[in-house]
């Protein structure tokens, strides 16, 4: 099989593996409960064994940093150099948004193990697909 | 400004590396071996400890030492069933303990975490104050360390610094309540200009060539 790494939309090469996120049209905006679609893309020294997909929010800002994995989808793993594709619905909340003291923001993040690949893409999650802004000079 | 972009979040603050002083790490790691891995890292609130030891497990993993790391709040007097639980696994002749916080332990339960790691191979703590294990290192933070500290955070103009003095002074040498300072500064605007400009007026300054 071959695979065509040259157009990157975004990915990570650590070593001398790669994994990559690849988003259905590049879109990267999209509203509470709407389908993300994609393909994910991984070029490993050995076999997968897992490959997995984790949808999670992060917080940053003036507090600690928090963070949730909302949900893990397991992609059919299988040999050194693999490509599959994937659909995921996302949650109706909470939306992506920024203040002065706290922001939130989405992830979709590819995880693939025993070498520790990861791509990892920001996602906004929002009404009309753009982050909430809770003050007018945030 | 938004919180993401602030350039004093928290999440910015702590991934800034410890700047550790004299001999470098060959040293510090030599003197922890010589101190039979089982010591102390001093210094008081925001000084830097949390980032020390942070940095210290990423060398000892390095080294080959499996680490595991507890993390002590504020008034937590025991460790919790799950602590214990992790404690009593990982324990071993490979494994170095890091514990953060371990003087917010009472006496009881010190001596029980002391006894817990006697199978492990090393055991660092940080605390405020002088312990009952030998002292490995005491951070000592200075202005210098807080400007050099700002201009990583804050490059785009380093003629833009605050008085790093003055704000070291007014946080009693807190690092990490000085920069918060920065972060409610920076946040109060759109771009930091006005914050930088209002930093400087609260310093008594006439005017603004603090700042080109």
């Amino acid at each position: 099989m071959n695979e065509d790494f040259g157009d990157l939309v975004a990915g990570v090469k650590s070593g001398l593996h790669e994994v990559r996120l690849e988003l259905a049209g590049g879109r990267t905006a999209y509203e509470p409960g709407q389908e993300v679609r994609g393909t994910a893309h991984w070029r490993l020294e050995r076999p997968a064994v897992t490959v997995e997909l984790h949808l999670l929010w992060t917080t940053s800002g003036k507090g600690d940093q928090d963070s949730e994995v909302v949900r893990t989808v397991a992609l059919p793993a299988g040999g050194a150099l693999g490509r599959a594709p994937f659909q995921l619905r996302l949650p109706d909340g909470p939306y992506s948004f920024s203040g002065k003291l706290v922001s939130l923001a989405w992830h979709l993040e590819l995880a693939a193990e025993p070498e520790h690949g990861i791509d990892r893409v920001e996602l906004v999650v929002a009404p009309g697909g753009r982050e909430v802004r809770l003050h007018a000079g945030a | 400004m938004r919180a993401r972009d602030n350039p004093f979040a928290v999440q910015r603050l702590d991934r800034l590396a410890y700047r550790l002083a004299g001999g470098g790490w060959d040293d510090l790691l030599a003197r922890l071996d010589g101190l039979g891995r089982r010591a102390a890292i001093l210094g008081p609130e925001g000084s830097g400890k949390t980032a020390l030891l942070e940095a210290l497990e990423g060398r000892l993993a390095a080294s080959g030492w499996r680490v595991l790391g507890l993390r002590l709040h504020r008034g937590q007097r025991r460790l919790g069933g799950e602590a214990r639980a992790r404690l009593d696994a990982a324990c071993g002749p490979g494994t170095v303990l890091l514990v953060d916080g371990a003087d917010e332990l009472g006496a009881v339960e010190w001596h029980r975490l002391r006894r817990r790691s006697r199978r492990a191979a090393g055991l660092v703590i940080a605390v405020h104050r002088e312990h009952l294990l030998p002292t490995l290192h005491r951070c000592a933070p200075t202005p210098a360390l807080l400007a050099e500290l700002i201009a990583e955070l804050h490059p785009p103009c380093p003629c833009e610094l605050p008085d790093a003095e003055a704000l070291f002074a007014r946080h009693a040498g807190n690092l990490r309540a000085a920069l918060l300072e920065l972060y409610d500064l920076h946040a109060g605007s759109r771009d930091g200009a006005a914050a930088r400009r209002g930093f400087a007026r609260r310093l008594g300054q006439e005017s603004h060539d603090l700042f080109a």
